[in-house]
């Protein structure tokens, strides 16, 4: 087992800066997730670590160890790729045995060490089936036994689950669980599906154009964003740029004037070192009731007037779209009870449910691409 | 996959041209060669095709062509292979002129191609005149109008049908396999043996197959780099019909050139289901 630290890597193809500065750690038998949209660089990271392709910038660390002189084939990792990337000539068995016999490990410990691996990714005995004959997660796991069948210092894996429908998916998604916290290796997992990193990371690193824009903990970075972005990222639906007030709103509430609209939302937060700001609530957070409704909530700073515009019906409630006119777009809310198109209802953000964010510097962001 | 009907009647008049004009000379050819030579004689008479083994030039001719034809392959094959992979790990700028240089020979006709070789290969062209600067050779040695100069010329003309049969397969290599071999600790060395080879098996296999036939029924290349005293089963073929006018012989090589085009393609078919059977 072994930590990874990367540190400034960058990697240019031609024009473009695929990653700039990205710096991470993945602390030794942890399981940590590159999180961001196609494009951003995060198989680059991935592919960077495990030497395929050199940096032009910075370091990687494995065990403490620079790796950067080592080829691949001395790094002793693990990889799983999107394809899986199974030789096709070869039979399941030869497959997984390919590492240890480049490892020149004796016969009878190969076939031992195949068939735990074989057992440990719980696949049934298809070892002298070819690739081709196998479903697509069987497939993965074979992906998955070859890989880890070499014993690696630390598992790479570029967005393993994609290619599965959405029942296996979330079945592979325990078995990955499983697998790592059986073997304790140290992973690193490429994915844009930020339920995926939520579900099975200690560590979350939201990646853009090429850059990190954030690290944290899952429950961190779900409760308390570090940027718009990630915010953004991580599912947050409404987010509004607006202005932090002087002064107190009310006993421990800021006053928040959103831009482009009327509304002036108390946030209870402390204050941010920037007045400038991006105001972030989640759907569910929202409240929504006919319009007429009154009560302390209903009457109170943070609720607004909105018509509903649309609705999408998602099996454990109905997401709505609301006009809010003091608002410069439609607000996203969740709602047990049924509106129709074009009815009047009363939204209301509670204080402590709103986020205070920072706004995603323009500039910074494209720094890393021309 | 099932064919459609619409595809079907479009290569229908295709199928029947290929028929007419592929059964047809092969049921001349049988009827010609086994001619009875005698006036009593009947149908079928061996003699002639089996008078081509008997006699020394025929014998000489058959050896030849075999000879010639596995060296050219062998050789297209191992000289072939190198190029393909580096036009194929090449970008795509580099890639098109490349290509167009690998298949310039298809534009050349084969008597401008065999006069260029007859200069450099002659007693005092560039072939010669390099091997005694370099001290490998004290006088001229015959490379034209002999069987070298067979070879190099078909080597030259066919080499392009290897290169690009390779091509067609390295070029659908998903890369992540020669990475993921990497991971797993194989060497550069060991990733070419191991993953590249097997996966190109397919595109050598095409190669191997075109090479081998086009360079056993070459004609016009190993008459006019192999002269008069080289004979091969398709020159002999020639002399025969159009020297000799004797077409009963002529018809029995040509029956030879089928037997052993036939009995190529069944070695090859039953070399690459072996080979194959792995790859879906
Ligand atoms: N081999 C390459 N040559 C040129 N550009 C590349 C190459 N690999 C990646 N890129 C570019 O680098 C950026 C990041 O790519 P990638 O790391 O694959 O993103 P992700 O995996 O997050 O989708 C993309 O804009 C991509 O087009
Ligand atoms: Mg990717």
């Amino acid at each position: 087992m072994s930590d990874v630290e990367v540190s400034g890597v960058s990697k240019r193809y031609d024009e473009l800066w695929a990653v700039k500065g990205v710096s991470f750690t993945a602390p030794a038998g942890s399981f940590t997730s590159l999180l961001g949209p196609s494009g951003c660089g995060k198989t680059t990271t991935l592919r960077l670590i495990a030497g395929f392709a050199a940096l032009d910038e910075g370091e990687v660390r494995i065990g403490g160890k620079p790796v950067d002189d080592l080829p691949p084939w001395r790094r002793n990792l693990g990889v799983v790729f999107q394809n899986y990337a199974l030789f096709p000539f070869m039979t399941v068995f030869d497959n997984v045995a390919f590492g240890l016999r480049r490892r020149k490990v004796a016969r009878s410990e190969t076939a031992a060490r195949v068939a735990e691996a074989i057992d440990l990714v719980g696949l049934p005995d298809l070892a002298q089936r070819y690739p081709r004959q196998l479903s697509g997660g069987q497939q993965q796991r074979v992906a998955l036994a070859r890989a880890l069948v070499i014993r690696p210092d630390v598992l790479l894996l570029d967005e393993p689950l994609s290619n599965l429908d959405a029942k296996l998916r979330a079945e592979m998604r325990f078995e990955l669980k499983r697998i790592q916290r059986e073997t304790g290796v140290t992973s690193i997992f490429v994915t844009h599906d930020q339920e995926e990193a939520l579900t099975l990371s200690d560590q979350i690193v939201v990646m853009n154009l090429g850059t990190v824009a954030g690290a944290a903990q899952p429950k961190a970075i779900w409760e308390q964003p570090e940027s718009a972005y990630v915010a953004d990222f991580l599912g947050v639906e409404n987010l509004f740029p607006g202005t932090v007030g002087d002064g107190a709103a009310t006993e421990g509430t800021l006053a928040v004037s959103v831009e482009d609209g009327e509304a002036v939302l108390h946030v209870a937060t402390a204050r941010p070192e920037d007045r400038t700001v991006v105001l972030g609530i989640r759907s569910e957070e929202i409240a929504v009731w006919r319009a007429g409704e009154t009560g302390d909530e209903a009457d109170g700073p943070n609720a607004l007037d909105g018509t509903v515009r649309e609705f999408t019906y998602v099996g454990s409630a109905v997401v709505y779209q609301v006009d809010c006119p003091a608002l410069p777009g439609p607000l996203i809310a969740t709602a047990q009870e049924d509106f129709a198109i074009g009815d009047s209802v009363r939204v209301h953000l509670p204080p402590g449910a709103i986020k205070l964010l920072r706004p995603d510097a323009p500039a910074g962001a494209s720094d890393a691409r021309p | 996959m099932k064919a459609g009907r619409f595809p079907a009647s479009l290569a229908t008049p295709v199928l029947l041209a290929f028929a007419v004009f592929i059964v047809a000379p092969c049921v001349m050819l049988l009827v010609k060669g086994l001619e009875p030579t005698a006036e009593t004689g009947e149908w079928p008479d061996f003699t002639n095709v089996l008078g081509v083994f008997d006699s020394k030039i025929g014998q000489q001719a058959l050896n030849r062509t075999i000879r010639i034809s596995l060296i050219v392959t062998a050789v297209c094959m191992l000289a072939g292979y190198p190029v393909a992979l580096f036009i194929s790990r090449c970008g795509p700028r580099w890639r098109g002129l490349l290509l167009a240089v690998v298949i310039f020979p298809f534009l050349i006709s084969a008597v401008v191609r065999a006069f260029g070789w007859t200069v450099l290969l002659g007693d005092s062209g560039l072939a010669n005149k390099g091997l005694i600067a370099l001290g490998l050779i004290e006088r001229p040695i015959a490379l034209v109008q002999n069987e070298i100069g067979i070879i190099v010329g078909e080597t030259h003309l066919l080499m392009p049908y290897m290169i690009l049969s390779l091509l067609a397969v390295l070029q659908r290599i998903d890369p992540n396999l020669r990475h993921a071999a990497e991971s797993l600790g194989a060497s550069p060395v060991s990733v070419f043996w191991r993953i590249v080879i097997p996966l190109t098996l397919p595109g050598l296999l095409t190669g191997t197959l075109l090479v081998f036939s086009l360079a056993m029924t070459a004609f016009a290349t190993p008459f006019l780099l192999g002269g008069g005293r080289t004979p091969i089963l398709t020159t002999l073929l020639y002399d025969y019909a159009f020297t000799l006018f004797d077409w009963r012989l002529a018809a029995a090589i040509g029956i030879v050139l089928l037997i052993l085009g036939i009995l190529f393609v069944t070695i090859h078919r039953f070399v690459s289901s072996r080979g194959m059977r792995s790859y879906g």
